[in-house]
């Protein structure tokens, strides 16, 4: 086995960074997957939406595949001490040269009550801003489904 | 489905860059060593398969016609406490 594996991840967890990144992405940006996403390996291309309506959340949408999309949400504004640890195989991919260059985000899935929404901390979207390319990791650890409604209450108080 | 008798110590060769042998058994757990170039991903397949159920699930939830405007209903109230939490 690699010994060198571990000590030549990458970690994202630079929050105030990303945050200033997702407010200044972009409008008509085009962002490759190459392999698509797991499950809808057939949609490479999207585009990432925010709206008014529906800020802080975002909508990666396909340009490839009709009405298909995700509703994304920054991990790190939902999760205190979110770390992204990346795998060197999923940096050679991306072709991920330094946590600056990337935005990580997750997916929600949106259920009938609001509250029941849930965010995918397990495997978020990692998106190279400068090469403009993205993939969604599997991490070691966290939920894939992370309820939001409940957890706000145990963030740190920005209030 | 290709299948193959190994023993302890011994290992199979998938191409020529990846190298899966058998470590030890124990009981009913078989421990494997994998020797694969860093580009290659290794996953535990029952956290592969979740991950890919619960992209079909959030699509299905957001790929409503009018996706993003009906989702600004539901996310609306979600959104009042993020932001009262604020970045």
């Amino acid at each position: 086995m690699d010994d060198n594996k571990f000590r030549r991840d990458l970690i994202l967890s630079i929050t105030p960074y990303q945050s200033e990144m997702l407010a200044s992405l972009e409008k008509d940006a085009v962002y490759e997957f190459p392999e698509g996403i797991p499950a809808f390996e057939e949609a490479r291309r999207f585009s990432l939406l925010s709206t008014d309506e529906i800020k802080p959340f975002l909508y990666l949408k396909s340009l490839d595949v009709d009405g298909l999309g995700f509703v994304c949400i920054d991990p790190f504004m939902i999760y205190s001490g979110y770390l992204a640890r990346i795998s060197a195989a999923d940096m050679i991919k991306l072709e991920l040269r330094d946590a600056s260059e990337a935005i990580v985000l997750s997916f929600v899935t949106v259920q009938q009550n609001p509250q029941e929404n849930t965010a995918n901390l397990l495997a978020p979207i990692i998106i190279n801003l400068r090469n403009r390319r993205g993939r969604q990791v599997i991490l070691d650890k966290y939920p894939v489904r992370y309820n939001i409604w409940d957890n706000l209450d145990r963030l740190e108080p920005g209030t | 489905m290709l299948i193959l008798t190994r023993k302890p110590d011994e290992s199979v060769m998938i191409g020529k860059d990846i190298e899966v042998k058998v470590l030890k058994v124990t009981g009913s757990q078989v421990h494997l060593g994998i020797i694969a170039p860093r580009s290659v991903q290794v996953y535990r397949h029952e956290i592969f398969a979740q991950v890919m159920a619960e992209n079909q699930k959030a699509v299905a939830a957001a790929s409503e016609p009018n996706a993003v405007s009906s989702l600004g209903e539901n996310l609306q109230k979600l959104t009042e406490r993020l932001r009262g939490k604020g970045p």
